[in-house]
């Protein structure tokens, strides 16, 4: 008797997004399934635009992370019109990328995926959030998480012109410089960044690693894929969220490419499947071999861990420090523990803020040559950068003006998407054993996929901005015979 | 973040400007300001964001009038209805992949010292398509803004603030 379980968010967008389960004969998990909703016709919207809106109009299919589309954008416009950003430019608009990942990063660590450690697993969820964080580790830390966020917030606006879609890059360079006294306030929030990572790392380990029972949740094997993967990095292969190539790792940790923007089409492909509109990104020269994990699959893993697995390590020196200490406890290179994402995650936002200081340091950003005209015929341009979720691609097709022919966006939760429904899937079966469903079903699925932090567009604005779940389980008739509502 | 907040009543829209009726909210927001634009105690906003994002904008308003659309697929498009924010109390204490809800921020304000709206008033209107890329609306629901803004005005006492 086959039944089919849906772990279902209801919330005010029909067919949103939502987890399906579905049992074989004796009633253990035969396919779990992550699905998310199509948004139609981007592609279709875009046509016949000019090229230089698509900074403007990209951050707007999402509001989670829209200083990465603007960025990724602004860059594949820099491609596609020929045109080299002088040097003050770029580090300014990776001054304010820091800002972004570092806000981006805090955001998921305080209020959406930390919780489920510094709260705790077994907390009630109704617990395990940022509230049941300020309860753990007092009013203060509550009152640092928002006052930091907000001032990385501020750059953002000072340089983005608005915080929540910037319009500051243009193809070129970017439309504002930076004034002595941004600069000193930058470098100000910047090591006030660089000590609230620093002590958010120490909050992790004075509470999840200190904790022997979450360290062996995090390391156990139901949360673990050993799977390909992808990142940014420098020249010297080091961590990098803004420019460089793009290097894959196998599952052992040996470099297995390590190529331009431009090349992705030669080394990725998308898989379809009936049953869900998003699509499955797979490394080419391996080929689709189902959703299975191991060197011969060609599933890939991106986002924080995904980064630091495919790096020789980070380009600053406590990020280094700390991505060493991390590795050591997790017991080597590559990791495979996907629930490590949220330590990760930590790793990067003390990356992202010493680079931050870094940049800001620099007396090159007060430079005022800060945009190179375009002067070349446009025909084609393709962009990536690191998103907080992973690596995101833009590639545009115009006419010799400049208005788009066609355009395709690899989204980073798309390269996660086969990854994140194997996560699921493993522990679903770790919960389900011959039909019993244990009530503990909902809070360790939903762990697997939210140390991806993934990220759902629409559901941005959602009104009461939570997303409850909803076990079905359906028997052979599909008749629903249990529901299980998490309030 | 507003950076000149002057007013006493904040009309805030939230929603996604290219995504069909995802935009309604905003089209009525800009039809108030048309409505209202010689009374200096309301400002203006529109964003395509929620939970602890908005909190910088919300912040230091004594009344909060929010406007976003809705899709429940059982009121008639262009429905109109509003809520108070312990409508979503049920919901305070959820975690989700993205984000905490309205009253969850307002506690978690409360909490901090963060000054927040005394008064808050939300506003939803029911919606067709909320999943493809468009500049437009249905119809429908762009000859009804009118209407639907004066409404808002009326339930929400804004004109005699």
């Amino acid at each position: 008797m086959a039944r089919k379980i849906t772990v279902d968010p209801i919330t005010r967008l029909e067919g949103h997004g939502k987890i399906e389960i579905f049992l074989d004969d004796k009633g253990n998990v035969s396919n779990a399934y992550f699905q998310v909703p199509e948004l139609r016709g981007f592609e279709k919207f875009s046509e016949g635009r000019r090229a230089e809106e698509m900074p403007r109009i990209t951050p707007k299919i999402c509001g989670v992370c829209p200083t990465a589309h603007h960025t990724c954008s602004a860059k594949t416009l820099d491609d596609l019109f020929k045109v080299e950003v002088p040097p003050a430019a770029k580090k300014i608009r990776e001054l304010m990328y820091s800002a972004f990942m570092f806000e981006d990063h805090a955001l998921h660590f305080y209020f959406l995926g930390g919780p489920d450690f510094v709260v705790g697993p077994d907390a009630p969820s109704g617990m395990r959030n940022i509230l049941g964080v300020i309860q753990k580790v007092g009013l203060d830390a509550g009152k640092k998480v928002i006052n930091i966020r907000k001032r990385a917030r501020d750059i953002i606006t000072k340089l983005g012109g608005r915080v929540i879609h910037p319009v500051c890059g243009l193809p070129g360079g970017i439309s504002k410089g930076v004034t002595k006294e941004d600069r000193e306030e930058f470098i100000e929030t910047g090591k006030d960044m660089i000590e609230f990572s620093k002590f958010s790392l120490k909050l992790f380990d004075d509470i999840v690693l200190a904790n022997k029972k979450y360290v062996d949740v995090i390391t156990g094997d139901i949360y673990k894929h050993k799977t390909y993967y992808m990142g940014l990095v420098d020249g010297d292969n080091k961590v990098n969220f803004y420019d460089g190539m793009v290097r894959v790792v196998n599952p052992k940790g040996e470099e297995f490419c390590k190529f331009k923007s431009r090349d992705y089409l030669k080394h990725i492909e998308e898989h379809v499947e009936e049953w869900s509109y998003i699509k499955f990104p797979y490394l080419k020269k391996i080929g689709w071999k189902g959703f299975i994990d191991g060197v011969d699959s060609g599933i890939y893993r991106v986002a924080p861990l995904a980064r630091l697995n495919a790096s020789d390590g980070m380009a600053t020196p406590d990020a280094q420090k700390a991505y060493e200490k991390m590795y050591e406890i997790l017991g080597g290179k590559p990791a495979h523990n996907t629930l490590a994402y949220h330590w990760a995650r930590l790793v990067e936002m003390l990356y992202a803020s010493e680079r931050l200081l870094e940049l800001a340091e620099d007396e090159e950003i007060l430079d005022k040559k800060i945009r190179n005209i375009p002067t070349e015929i446009p025909d084609e341009g393709i962009g990536v950068v690191e998103a907080p979720r992973g690596t995101l691609f833009h590639h545009y097709k115009t006419d010799e003006r400049g208005v788009i022919l066609k355009a395709n966006l690899i989204v980073a939760t798309v390269n996660n998407s086969a990854a994140i429904s194997m996560s699921v899937k493993k522990a679903a079966e770790g919960l389900i054993k011959n039909g019993k469903v244990s009530d503990g079903l909902l809070n360790m699925v939903e762990m697997a996929f939210r140390a991806y932090d993934p990220c759902l567009a629409c559901a941005t604005h959602f009104l009461p901005g939570q997303t409850p779940l909803k076990v079905n389980i359906y028997n052979s008739n599909k008749v629903i015979v249990k529901t299980i509502i998490r309030d | 973040m507003i950076d000149d907040k002057k007013a006493e009543v904040l009309i805030l829209g939230l929603g996604n400007p290219i995504l069909s009726d995802d935009s309604v909210g905003l089209r009525v927001v800009d039809t108030l300001k048309e409505i209202i634009n010689t009374k200096n105690n309301v400002d203006f906003y529109k964003v395509a964001t929620s939970g602890i994002e908005i909190l910088d904008i919300i912040s230091g308003y004594k009344h909060l009038i929010l406007i976003d659309v809705i899709k429940t697929g059982k009121d008639k498009i262009g429905t109109l209805t509003k809520h108070k924010i312990s409508d979503f109390n049920n919901s305070i204490h959820l975690t989700n992949p993205h984000q905490l809800n309205l009253p969850s921020v307002i506690e978690l304000a409360n909490k901090t010292g963060i000054p927040v709206p005394e008064v808050i008033d939300i506003f939803t209107i029911e919606v067709e398509d909320i999943y493809t890329f468009s500049l437009e609306c249905l119809p429908e629901l762009k000859n009804k803004i009118p209407e639907i803004a004066k409404e808002i005005l009326n339930k929400s006492g804004v004109l005699e603030t």
